[in-house]
């Protein structure tokens, strides 16, 4: 478990998922879904590709160029949805969207490493670069 | 002088912490721009097009007086010539469609890869349905107009050139009198639009030395209020302009049969009721520039732009930011720190330094073709940015390694 009042350590885990981040790029696998995360506020452009299987998120990948905050969070939300039931992802993003809007968390475990962006719901402009990837996997609920 | 000069912008007796370097998106507001505009809204509101009352009549003259100090400011030769629309974008919309009709499959219109969407987009619009075509011009090395290769681009079927007097990224100055004198020498019918957006607060514009045939400008660049903007073209061009905008106040009557008789200009290129009371904000706009006189604004602007220049080269700052504009004197920076994205560094500025400032593609599209990258920071100066402000952007950026600290 993350130490979350350790705050560089939670920069570290930032600074990695933007830099060297695990799930890019695409993997381009024919049979994935494929959907774009365009900010409508600022140039942040990322692209998803999702591998479904019964249900299940079986592959995951992404690229594209944006902020550090909204690169580190869709790095970090792929790895901790990556084999998981569409059902737990969805209760994922609701818990993680209660998270951005009020800091406040029900279950730290259903949001991972996610609790990073402790401090993102007193920068309201940040919430929409916290959540950019994450909107558009809301879509395959 | 600043110190003074800041007391006359209410921004910053509530916001006295704020740095602003955004006036490149948007200057900020004169205390008289706002009294005038309160003073209209509170003493008067009547609409401009009634005149069977005094107050209504009253607008309708300061209208037409402020449109003869737009005259007097651009050196226009008609007061007519001068169209006042929403902005920038709706005088170039104006412009783009009010000439649609005289234009042909194959035509083509010039303009550069630095032009911001709203001297982009009317035209993109423009070749669509026409079948017209844009050409790139080419830039120097100082991202400037090629001039010498302009000559070379220019064929038979050359109908526009539309470019910025100064680029709303780079802050490069086009050197439009001479631009002019080429194109015109070449081909005397080819239509000249400059988007005076950008300069309009930070340049001497003088529409019959420069030769333009249009330019366009947005109010709220100079220290006035929103939604309200200015087309000037000369009066023979202008006037066989369709009309982009149809509605009241543009026309004279409408017979049985349906048919119109528009009103002469300026009138009609000015369907609908304007937005009065920014103009009479505007009217106080200029009495400041006149007051101050541009030449000081200039003056001290490109002060601000050599101190952080030295600044920068003192503390090595090219080491970890890539400056792309350095060069030129204009109250515009432009720059990238290594692998860190542009919001990131907008945020941190903004937390940390109390820095107000503007990232990503700000607007101009196509910059890429141009620098090598999409988006980037930038900073920007007006006649109320000082010295000191320059040092706590210096002191922020020597300490951009610690750009996630305002988000942890």
């Amino acid at each position: 478990m993350i130490n979350i009042d350790d705050d560089a350590l939670l920069r570290q885990i930032i600074v990695k998922h933007f830099t060297k981040p695990l799930y890019k790029p695409l993997k381009n696998n024919p049979n994935s879904i494929i959907m774009e995360a365009k900010s409508n506020t600022c140039a942040d452009e990322l692209v998803v590709e999702i591998l479904l299987k019964n249900q299940s998120i079986k592959q995951v990948s992404f690229d594209g160029t944006a902020c550090a905050v909204a690169t580190a969070s869709a790095d970090i939300f792929l790895n901790l949805i990556l084999n998981k039931t569409l059902k737990e992802v969805n209760a994922i993003i609701e818990e993680y969207q209660l998270f951005l809007n009020t800091g406040d968390c029900n279950s730290i475990d259903l949001i991972g490493d996610l609790i990073v962006f402790k401090n993102i719901h007193n920068q309201k402009n940040r919430i929409i670069c916290a959540e950019l990837a994450i909107k558009v996997i809301k879509n395959l609920q | 002088m600043n110190k003074n000069i800041k007391n006359l912008f209410p921004f910053f007796k509530n916001n006295p912490e704020k740095v602003y370097f955004d006036s490149a998106a948007s200057s900020l507001k004169l205390s008289k721009v706002i009294e005038a505009e309160r003073n209209f809204l509170t003493t008067n509101g009547a609409n401009p097009h009634v005149t069977d009352y005094e107050k209504g009549f009253e607008a309708l003259e300061k209208l037409n007086y402020v449109r003869s100090l737009v005259r007097n400011m651009i050196n226009a030769c008609k007061t007519e010539e001068v169209i006042f629309t929403s902005g920038t974008t709706q005088s170039i919309n104006t412009l783009a469609n009010g000439i649609a009709e005289f234009i042909k499959k194959d035509d083509e219109i010039l303009l550069t890869e630095l032009e911001h969407s709203s001297n982009m987009m009317p035209w993109i619009n423009l070749v669509k349905n026409t079948g017209a075509k844009i050409k790139k011009i080419t830039l120097a090395d100082d991202f400037t107009i090629d001039i010498n290769d302009l000559k070379n681009q220019i064929n038979k079927n050359t109908k526009i050139i539309t470019i910025s007097h100064v680029t709303n990224t780079l802050g490069t100055k086009n050197d439009i009198a001479a631009i002019v004198k080429v194109v015109k020498n070449i081909n005397s019918g080819i239509i000249i639009h400059v988007d005076c957006a950008q300069s309009i607060a930070h340049e001497v514009i003088d529409v019959q030395n420069l030769g333009v045939d249009f330019i366009s400008f947005s109010t709220h660049k100079i220290y006035s209020s929103f939604g309200l903007g200015v087309l000037w073209g000369k009066y023979d061009l202008l006037d066989k302009l369709k009309p982009f905008l149809f509605g009241g106040g543009m026309n004279l009557k409408i017979d049985s049969d349906f048919n119109y008789k528009l009103k002469s200009l300026p009138d009609k290129l000015e369907g609908g009721t304007p937005n009065i009371q920014a103009i009479y904000g505007f009217e106080q706009a200029i009495n400041f520039i006149n007051k101050i006189k541009l030449k000081n604004i200039i003056s001290h602007e490109t002060s601000l732009k050599k101190y952080f220049v030295q600044k920068v080269n003192e503390k090595k700052l090219n080491c970890k930011i890539d400056f792309y504009n350095l060069n030129n004197n204009s109250p515009i920076i432009l720059f990238n720190v290594k692998g860190v994205n542009p919001q990131d560094i907008t945020t941190f500025l903004d937390k940390k330094y109390n820095i107000l400032a503007r990232g990503g593609a700000n607007c101009a599209r196509r910059i890429n073709g141009v620098i090598g990258v999409e988006i980037a920071v930038r900073i920007s100066f007006a006649i109320y940015n000082t010295f000191e402000e320059v040092d706590i952007l210096i002191e922020a950026l020597s300490n951009s390694e610690d750009f996630l600290s305002t988000i942890i």
